[in-house]
C-alpha cells in the first residue's frame, strides 16, 4: 500500500508534464485539426535550450533564481522553434488538405529529431550534480514517499502545470484574442468573414502551445537525460492525452494527461515488467476511443452530408 | 558497390516494395490513413520465423516456406481482424493515430516477449530485443540445412512476387471491390447512399493489406534469417508511407516506382561525398526534407491516382480517344 503512494504521486508528477504537452496539441488541433507531431520535439528544443542557458550562466548562481530563468528560456525557445515550424512548414501546405499537413508534420519531427542529433551527435546531456548546491545536485536530491524516491525537482511540475492552465484558461475564455481562436476554431471561413486575421490566430496558437512544450521540455530535463529522441514518445503519449480527455478541451487535456500519467505508474503498481510501460498509453486510448469516441470531455459533433 | 550488396539492396527493395504495394490498398484505395504497417511486417516476420524455427522438415523441402509465408499471411490476418473491428470505426487522424499506436505496441510487445527455443535452441528463451535467428540446428541433424531459406528469398523469387502483387492488385482495383474502396475513399455518406456496406469494404480492405504486409514479412525472414524488434519502428511505417506518397497515392504502378526510387536512393548516397561529408550517414534527415518538399511540390506523387501517368495518356493515349483525354 505504500508503494501505491509513491506510484501514484510519481503519475501525478510526470502526468503534469504530460498535460502541459497535451495542451499545446489540443490547442493547435483544435484551430487547424493537425496532430502537430512535431510537438514533441518543441520539448526536446525547450529542454536543450533550458540547458543551454544552464551552460551560460556563472556556476555560483542561486537556484531559485537559475531554475525560473531557465524554465523561461525555455519557454521562449520552444515558441520560436513552434512559430518558425508554422511559418516555414505548415502554413504554405495549409490548402492542401489534411493528408499532406499530416505528413509534413512527421516529415518536420524527422527533421527536428536528425537535426538535434547531427548538432548534438546524440550524447545525452544531464545536468552534473558532482558540486554540492549546483543547480543538477538539488534537482536530484529527492524525498522518500511510500517507500519510493521522489525528486524534490519534480513537485515543481503540478504548480507550474496548474498555473500556465489557469493563464490559458483565461486567454481563452475572457480575452478577445480568445474569442478569435475559438471562433476560428468553430468555422474559419466565417471567423474570416468577421474581420479576424486566422493567419495571426493561428500564429499565436502555435507560439502558446510552444511555450508550454519548451517549459516542459525544462522541467523533465531538470532531472532526466536530454536527447534528440526524447519528445518521441512523451509527445506521442500526450497526443494520446489529449484525445483520452476530449480533444479542444483545455481541462480535457489535463485530465487526459494526468490519467496517462498515473496509469503508466499503475502498471508499474501492478508488477507488469517496465518494459510494457508504454503500452499502457496505448491501450487506454483504444479502450476511450472505443467507448467514446469524443474524448472523456470533448463535445459530440454529428456529421452532416 | 560490391555483388553482395546490390544483390541484398534489390531484395530489400523488392520486400518493400510489397509493403507499399500493401499499404496503397488501404491508404490510397480506401483513403485510411494506416502509420502502423510495419506492425503487420512485424507480425508477419516473426510468425514465419518461429514457425521456420519450431516446424521445419528437411523432407518437405520447398513447402517449408510455404508452411511460414502462410503462417504469417494468417497471424497478420488474424491480428488486422483483432485491431480492425474496433478500429475501423473510427475516422481520419482518430484511426491514423490508432494504428501508429498499434505499430509501436507490436514493436514494444516484441521487445518484451520470450519465446521458448523449440528444437532450435533447446531450453533456451528467444526473442526479446536482440529478435530470434535462423541458424543451423544442433548437432549434425541437417547440416548445411539454412541454405534453402536463402534460396526461397532469392531475387527472381520475390521480384516475381512483387510482379504477381502488382498486377492482383491492379486487379482487384478494377473489380467491383476496388470500386466500392474507391468509393468509400471520395465520400464514405455517398458510398452508402449507393448501397455499399462501408464497414465490410473497409475491414476486406484492411484484412488484405494485412496479409500482403504479413506476406512480405515473411520474405524479410527468409532473407536476412535474423530479425529483431528494433527494426520494425514508427520510422519503417513512414518510410513505406513516403513511397507511395511519392509514387501518388491510388496508383500500384506508383507504388512500386517510389519504392524503387526510395530504395535505390540511400544505397547511391552512401557513395557519395561532399565536403567530407558521406551523404549516407543523413538518410534519415535526407527522408525528412525529401517528405516536406514533396508535399509542397507534388502533393499528388508522380503517378497521381492512375496506373498510368497523365502525361503519359495525354501523350500516347489520348490521341486514339479523345473523349478519354479529361
Amino acid at each position: 500500500m505504500d508503494n501505491f503512494i509513491f506510484f501514484l504521486t510519481s503519475g501525478l508528477c510526470i502526468g503534469a508534464v504530460y498535460a502541459l504537452i497535451a495542451l499545446g496539441y489540443t490547442l493547435v488541433y483544435g484551430i487547424i485539426k493537425l496532430i502537430n507531431f512535431a510537438h514533441g520535439e518543441f520539448y526536446m528544443v525547450g529542454a536543450y535550450a533550458g540547458f543551454g542557458i544552464y551552460l551560460v550562466l556563472p556556476s555560483g548562481t542561486p537556484a531559485i533564481f537559475a531554475i525560473p530563468l531557465i524554465i523561461i528560456s525555455s519557454g521562449i525557445a520552444g515558441i520560436i522553434i513552434a512559430v518558425l515550424t508554422e511559418q516555414i512548414a505548415y502554413k504554405p501546405i495549409r490548402k492542401s488538405g489534411r493528408l499532406a499537413a499530416l505528413l509534413t508534420a512527421i516529415g518536420v519531427s524527422f527533421l527536428l529529431q536528425n537535426l538535434a542529433s547531427f548538432i548534438n551527435k546524440a550524447n545525452p546531456l544531464q545536468y552534473s550534480s558532482d558540486k554540492v548546491g549546483s543547480i543538477g545536485e538539488i534537482c536530484q536530491r529527492s524525498v522518500s514517499i511510500g517507500g519510493g524516491g521522489i525528486k524534490i525537482i519534480q513537485f515543481v511540475y503540478i504548480p507550474v502545470t496548474l498555473a500556465l492552465t489557469l493563464i490559458l484558461w483565461y486567454i481563452v475564455m475572457k480575452t478577445n484574442f480568445g474569442r478569435a481562436m475559438r471562433a476560428v476554431s468553430q468555422d474559419p471561413d466565417a471567423a474570416a468573414l468577421m474581420g479576424i486575421n486566422i493567419d495571426s490566430v493561428i500564429r499565436k496558437t502555435f507560439l502558446l502551445g510552444g511555450l508550454m512544450a519548451g517549459i516542459a521540455g525544462a522541467l523533465i530535463g531538470f532531472h532526466s537525460v536530454i536527447e534528440p529522441m526524447m519528445g518521441f514518445m512523451p509527445g506521442l503519449k500526450a497526443f494520446i492525452a489529449a484525445v483520452v480527455g476530449g480533444i479542444g478541451s483545455i481541462p480535457g487535456a489535463v485530465l487526459g494527461g494526468l490519467i496517462i500519467g498515473i496509469v503508466e505508474n499503475m502498471v508499474l503498481f501492478c508488477n507488469v515488467p517496465s518494459g510494457y510501460k508504454d503500452v499502457a498509453a496505448f491501450v487506454v486510448l483504444i479502450l476511450v476511443l472505443l467507448v467514446r469516441p469524443q474524448g472523456i470531455l470533448g463535445r459530440n459533433t454529428r456529421e452532416k452530408v | 558497390m560490391s555483388w553482395y550488396e546490390l544483390h541484398s539492396a534489390l531484395g530489400n527493395i523488392g520486400i518493400f516494395a510489397i509493403l507499399a504495394l500493401s499499404l496503397n490498398v488501404i491508404c490510397g484505395m480506401t483513403g485510411l490513413l494506416q502509420l502502423g504497417q510495419a506492425g503487420f511486417f512485424a507480425i508477419g516476420a516473426y510468425a514465419a520465423g518461429l514457425t521456420s524455427i519450431y516446424l521445419t522438415f528437411p523432407e518437405l523441402g520447398v513447402l517449408n516456406f510455404a508452411i511460414s509465408a502462410a503462417a504469417a499471411i494468417i497471424a497478420a490476418g488474424i491480428f488486422s481482424i483483432i485491431l480492425g473491428i474496433p478500429c475501423l470505426r473510427l475516422k481520419g487522424d482518430y484511426l491514423a493515430i490508432t494504428t501508429l499506436g498499434f505499430g509501436e505496441i507490436t514493436r514494444l510487445v516484441l521487445v518484451n516477449l520470450q519465446f521458448p527455443g523449440g528444437k532450435m535452441y533447446p531450453g533456451e528463451k528467444i526473442g526479446g530485443a536482440t529478435g530470434i535467428k535462423f541458424t543451423e540446428f544442433p548437432g549434425d541433424l541437417w547440416p548445411a540445412y539454412p541454405n534453402y531459406s536463402a534460396e526461397f528469398a532469392s531475387l527472381w523469387f520475390t521480384w516475381m512476387l512483387v510482379i504477381i502483387t502488382c498486377i492482383l492488385l491492379i486487379n482487384i482495383k478494377k473489380s467491383s471491390f476496388g470500386r466500392a474502396m474507391m468509393c468509400i475513399r471520395e465520400d464514405e455518406i455517398a458510398a452508402q447512399a449507393m448501397g455499399i456496406n462501408i464497414s465490410k469494404y473497409k475491414m476486406m480492405a484492411f484484412l488484405l493489406s494485412a496479409c500482403i504486409a504479413g506476406f512480405a514479412g515473411a520474405l524479410f525472414f527468409h532473407k536476412e534469417l535474423a530479425i529483431a524488434p528494433g527494426k520494425f519502428n514508427l520510422i519503417c511505417s513512414i518510410e513505406i508511407l513516403l513511397m507511395i506518397v511519392l509514387g501518388g497515392l491510388g496508383s500500384f504502378s506508383g507504388a512500386l516506382t517510389g519504392a524503387v526510387v526510395l530504395g535505390i536512393t540511400p544505397y547511391i548516397l552512401r557513395h557519395v561525398e561532399i565536403c567530407g561529408y558521406r551523404l549516407g550517414e543523413y538518410q534519415q534527415l535526407m527522408y525528412a526534407v525529401l517528405l516536406i518538399i514533396l508535399i509542397r511540390l507534388a502533393p499528388n506523387g508522380i503517378f497521381g491516382m492512375n496506373e498510368i501517368p497523365r502525361w503519359w495518356k495525354s501523350s500516347v493515349i489520348s490521341r486514339r480517344s479523345p473523349a478519354d483525354g479529361k
